[in-house]
């Protein structure tokens, strides 16, 4: 019962801080290999919250969209007029 | 002593179990939804009505502007007419068809763009309910 408690205790705590080696890009088949780290100063990016649940489309949201899919017509009609010899 | 072992060890576990579960990613985006005000549905749903045939066409043109020579409205067949307006000495004529094939081969080249931004309104509608 000690040793399966200490070894969950184990994964637990190991896993929280895996994949943190820096990662090694060789480029094509030359000899140069580039070592990329992100730098300690760079700060995290944040990540948006997912714990939302609902939300409310807004008009900015709409006029966004309508603007898009009238962009898409007016190109559309334009190709038209241009194949149909108008 | 066993007993403080016990309790000891049942410390450990239930910590190591709650920093597992505290890891754990949870898939949340699954669960949102997002509603549609009652003043912006029409509006809403005359713009997704809109969509479906806006696709197909982008499908024909995407279809019939690279196509061969015989398809009416490709570019290959604006390029025809303009060979002929030029073997017909209608020098004018051959240049605005030339110039129309340029055009029409920019456009080609916006196509699939479009094609992507109406795709992604479309899947808004079907998200908002408003099904195309």
């Amino acid at each position: 019962m000690r040793k399966f408690a200490v070894l969950i205790a184990v994964i637990a705590l190991t896993g929280c801080g895996a994949n943190t080696a820096a990662p090694t890009v060789t480029t094509g088949t030359s000899a140069i290999t580039e070592t990329t780290e992100t730098p300690s100063s760079v700060p995290a990016k944040e990540v948006p919250s997912t714990t939302a649940v609902s939300s409310t489309f807004s008009e900015a949201q709409l006029t966004q969209l309508e603007s898009s899919v009238n962009n898409a017509q007016t190109i559309l009609d334009q190709t038209d007029q241009l194949s149909n010899g108008n | 002593m066993k007993t403080v072992e016990t309790t000891y060890m049942r410390m450990v576990a239930t910590l190591a179990l709650t920093a597992v579960l505290f890891f754990v990613p949870t898939n949340a985006d699954a669960a949102t939804s997002v509603s549609v005000p009652a003043n912006l549905q029409p509006r809403a749903k005359a713009l997704c009505n809109r969509v479906p045939n806006l696709l197909m066409r982008v499908d024909n043109q995407m279809t019939r502007l690279p196509a061969g020579p015989d398809t009416v409205g490709s570019i290959a067949w604006v390029k025809e007419k303009a060979q002929q307006a030029q073997a017909r000495n209608r020098k004018q004529a051959a240049q605005e068809l030339n110039n129309r094939a340029d055009v029409l081969t920019q456009k080609l080249a916006l196509l699939p763009n479009q094609k992507a931004a109406l795709q992604k309104v479309q899947d808004t509608c079907v998200s908002l309910g408003f099904t195309t």
